[in-house]
């Protein structure tokens, strides 16, 4: 097993997290739907799936005690993602959309980018979002409180990515600090 | 040799040990209500819909609904869909699943 790669290998349990769904590399040329009534005891792997209109994954339950995880780095929605209010504040939410053009509902969840991460309020709990930014819509209303500075931050650092509408539901903007050593950029 | 079915398996409140999907082809493929204990469909490759979900109202759904299945669908040990290409759509709505429990034989 000398140098192994076993970073991706999903069928060793006991090497990676639990796992309710492995599906990477699933393609969908409708909708993927995971709501309603969807509980899992375990993480959700969409790593590199390719959803043709919309991937739906709110009003779900987790089942343990870290909640529902999606692992979908690399996932290509060509809708909308809409992943609000997931079992808030059980989830955690790694995700790379390279591709998303459609909308990205986030609503009750906090959008994150890389970089700017800081630890969720208790242990494994808040939504997470890596990288990987929508060019059309996105809709970051409805934070908690708690994390309301997270998400007016990082909406404000990811503002001159997005290449349409940002609603972000009466929620104040601000520009994140900027390194004094580095160039700015006018918008 | 990988099965290749020209009609639609559709089950309501039943239950199954193990349904084994693997490289298959189907129409579409639904299961409503009832248990099951585990799903390996990694390259089912399906031309319609598939639906594994519990009995909830869906607007989408043509077909009658099946008389009183259960509420809730229950994937005791897991799901496995890696590769799969679905033409319609995916719905797991009402599903309580639990994670991948043991190593698959090949």
């Amino acid at each position: 097993m000398r140098g192994a790669n076993l970073g991706r290998c999903r069928h060793l349990p006991g090497l990676t997290e639990r796992m309710a769904v492995i599906a990477d590399g699933l393609a969908v040329d409708g909708n993927l739907l995971m709501s309603a009534g969807f509980v899992a005891d375990g993480a959700v792997c969409l790593e590199g799936a390719e959803i043709g209109r919309c991937l739906a994954l709110f009003r779900g339950e987790a089942d343990h005690a870290y909640g529902v995880t999606l692992s979908a780095v690399g996932v290509h929605v060509k809708s909308a993602l809409k992943v609000g209010a997931v079992c808030t504040p059980k989830v955690n939410i790694s995700l790379s959309a390279r591709a998303s053009n459609g909308d990205l509902d986030a609503e009750g969840g906090t959008v994150r980018r890389r970089g700017l991460e800081r630890p969720a309020p208790s242990g494994r709990e808040g939504q997470r979002w890596a990288d990987g930014v929508p060019r059309d819509q996105i809709k970051v209303s409805g934070f908690s409180p708690a994390r309301r500075d997270v998400g007016e931050r990082n909406s404000g650092a990811d503002l001159r990515q997005i290449g349409g509408d940002l609603d972000c539901g009466g929620r104040t903007l601000q520009f994140p600090r900027r390194d004094p050593s580095t160039p700015t950029e006018r918008a | 040799m990988a099965p290749r079915l020209a009609v639609t398996p559709a089950f309501a409140d039943c239950r199954f040990d193990d349904i084994d999907l693997t490289d298959a082809s189907v129409p579409s493929f639904e299961v409503i209500g009832g248990k099951i204990a585990r799903i390996r469909a990694d390259r089912l490759n399906a031309t319609g819909t598939v639906l594994l979900r519990g009995d909830r109202f869906d607007p989408t759904y043509d077909h009658p609904p099946p008389p009183q299945p259960s509420e809730t669908l229950i994937i005791a040990a897991g799901m496995l869909m890696c590769g799969a290409k679905i033409r319609g759509k995916s719905s797991t709505c009402a599903v309580r699943i639990s994670a991948v429990a043991v190593i698959f034989p090949a």
